[in-house]
């Protein structure tokens, strides 16, 4: 089933991480009780981890295996193919908007988050941009203030 | 009789008719958005709803459920794009039905069949559950650690690019549920000494995360597909044309029950298996299948449908949801306070009841908004992701902050996101992670009531895998699946296979 697909960019590095993380994880679930009592409570993070690490290194046979899509370059495929730069900018977008929550508030930092990324996104014109950021935020939190009756963070600024 | 007044509750209380209107009118739309699906949609609203009275957030979250389920049929026939997982099978034959211009008399076909499938699997719910609920009572601790197995087993299994992907995933969603103090004996468990992880990584950070976040970023990669137009006409199917398709109805509907209500597995896979058997046991169907056949779009959209209340049977009944939205309506049911299990249905009957009604009612709700507003409805699907897709961001964000108020679950909802989103481009599946967060604690403190039981002697407790009729076949099953997966199964069967798993 797995067929004869050839590995994306940055694959084998992900799964690689993937077993590193599961024998750490294997790791500190031994550090819990190690094998004191078959009840004990780290019995089971261990057979969690323990299945992730088994499950990981079988990925990481079939991943190894398979060819690599194109040789050169692996850097630049992988920049292309797997975070182009919309993802990236987009990304980076949705941390300054986490980063900007707290002393902005949840209005100044949503439109300016809206704002920013249907600009990059949808390309249309500063007018519709705007408009359509101020609405759907309106809409947003009359919806979740007065329906919902959900708490939305609070900045210490505004 | 009381069962009657809990089932017709949503039907006479004005406010939770209004909610399951709502929730199945909103459902048929983010269905049928490519890039919104029920299971986004669903985590995103237990967390804005958990203020609410539980009725009403279950009233919601029913219509959503089953409107999302249909609606993506639309996109499927419309732009060959299924809307949601469960209409990949869709398409197939739909997109070509709509190139030979009858894509209203498709729509219509495939409205009044879903809700004839999901009839079928709300009357399944309304008969087994009640059934399989006073066996549950039998399930010792290990039947259930085998149920919960091999759910993620099954989902890992059948979708995906390979079983490892899926145990892998699978795993990493029970150890993501371990973390914080122990239940049974408050130890600390991955808190690296922190009290923030003390309390555990929040569910709903991680499933808006993984279904929400990482959506929106995979979608960052598809912006750009063109809108097509299609022209509808009559949508009001004539009686002879469903009627010729209600003996394979009823037949892909059961597949859907069963799927659906197979621990783990839901509408996605109980579509791409009735598709397969349509396309096997029907000799003359109307088209060549591939070519616009109806039979192709009738057994896809009748399983999905019918799988939704298939997955509601092990979910009311044992606390093992039948699918990924299912798990998230567990997460709901948590929040709420109740412990969906084998005592939910003798304790609070009123819950199962009022699920049901309110499922059949969304089920008509649907039959009404199927059939009508169409030409507004090929308006929305045309909202442009660019505007969409930061939209679903906020919503995540408001989401999972509204949960317990704490900034420090927007981070880890990012966090998550982004492997969702990693996992989702090597292809891991993202699916069986949250059935592992949601039923590691089950598993964890079932495995360790086995073991009290036979006072820590390992060997009594595989031993009891064998010797307990129940246990007994549920390991066999979990063998099997295993064994399936095997090349030396596939050298046994041949063709079978890889029908039946890669479809």
């Amino acid at each position: 089933m797995s067929g004869d697909r050839t590995r994306r960019p940055g694959e084998l590095v992900f799964v690689v991480v993937l077993v590193i993380f599961s024998a750490l994880a294997l790791w500190q679930a031994w550090t819990i009780s190690s094998f004191s009592s078959p009840s004990s409570p780290g019995v089971f993070p261990m057979l969690a981890a323990g299945t992730m690490l088994l499950s990981g290194l079988m990925i990481l046979a079939e991943t190894a295996r398979r060819n690599a899509a194109a040789e050169q370059s692996r850097l630049k495929t992988f920049l292309r193919e797997i975070t182009p730069g919309r993802l990236l900018i987009f990304a980076s977008f949705i941390l300054l908007y986490m980063l900007a929550l707290e002393p902005l508030g949840f209005l100044v930092s949503t439109f300016l988050f809206l704002l920013a990324s249907t600009m990059m996104l949808y390309r249309g014109s500063v007018l519709l941009t705007v408009s359509v950021s101020a609405v759907s935020l309106a809409i947003i939190f009359a919806i979740f203030r007065y329906v919902f009756g959900v708490v939305l963070p609070k900045g210490s600024l505004f | 009789m009381e069962a009657v007044s809990y089932f017709f509750m949503a039907w006479t209380d004005p406010s939770l008719l209004f909610m399951v209107a709502a929730g199945t009118f909103a459902g048929i739309y983010i269905g049928a958005i490519p890039g919104l699906s029920v299971t986004m949609a669903a985590s995103i609203l237990i967390s804005f709803t958990f203020k609410w009275d539980v009725n009403d957030a279950l009233a919601l979250i029913a219509g959503v459920f089953l409107g999302g389920v249909y609606g993506g049929s639309r996109s499927a026939i419309l732009l060959n794009i299924p809307g949601a997982p469960s209409a990949v099978a869709t398409g197939i034959d739909g997109y070509p039905l709509a190139q030979r211009g009858e894509a209203g008399q498709a729509i219509g076909v495939t409205t009044v069949i879903s809700v004839l499938g999901g009839f079928v699997g709300i009357f399944a719910l309304a008969t087994a559950a009640p059934v399989i609920s006073s066996f549950a009572l039998m399930f010792a601790p290990r039947d259930y650690l085998l149920l919960a197995i091999l759910g993620i087993l099954l989902v890992g299994s059948l979708s995906g690019d390979s079983l490892a992907k899926g145990v892998f995933a699978g795993a990493l969603g029970v150890l993501i549920g371990m973390v914080g103090l122990d239940p049974l004996t408050a130890e600390g468990r991955f808190t690296f000494g922190t009290i923030t992880l003390m309390g555990g990584i929040p569910y709903v950070a991680a499933m808006i995360g993984f279904f929400g976040v990482a959506e929106v970023l995979y979608q960052m990669r598809y912006l750009d597909l063109p809108a097509m137009k299609q022209k509808i006409d009559r949508i009001l199917p004539s009686w002879s044309i469903v009627k010729k398709f209600i003996p394979l109805s009823l037949r892909t509907s059961a597949i859907g029950v069963v799927i659906g209500a197979l621990p783990g597995t839901g509408g996605d896979i109980a579509a791409l298996m009735a598709y397969d058997h349509a396309k096997r046991t029907v000799r003359n169907p109307s088209r060549p299948f591939g070519q616009g056949a109806y039979e192709g779009l009738v057994a896809p959209e009748t399983a999905n449908n019918a799988a939704v209340g298939g997955a509601f049977i092990p979910m009311l009944t044992l606390g093992i949801p039948g699918d990924a939205v299912t798990a998230v309506i567990i997460g709901a049911l948590y929040i709420h306070g109740l412990k969906p299990g084998p005592l939910l249905l003798a304790e609070t009957p009123h819950l199962f009841w009022f699920t049901v009604g309110s499922l059949t009612l969304a089920n008509i709700f649907l039959l009404i908004f199927g059939l009508t507003g169409v030409r507004i409805f090929s308006k929305i699907i045309e909202c442009p992701k660019g505007i969409l897709m930061p939209l679903i961001l906020v919503l995540s964000v408001v989401g999972t902050y509204a949960i317990q108020n704490n900034p420090v679950d927007i981070y880890w909802m990012l966090g998550f996101g982004i492997l969702g989103y990693f996992m989702k481009v090597y292809g891991f599946q993202v699916a069986p992670v949250i059935l592992g967060v949601i039923l590691g604690p089950l598993m964890d403190v079932s495995y360790r009531r086995a073991m009290i039981s036979v006072r820590d002697d390992v060997g009594m407790f595989f031993l009891e895998f064998l010797t307990s009729p129940l246990s007994l076949v549920l390991t066999l099953s979990l063998l099997l699946i295993l064994l399936a997966q095997t090349p030396v199964w596939a050298r046994l069967s041949g063709r079978r296979v890889r029908a039946g798993g890669d479809v």
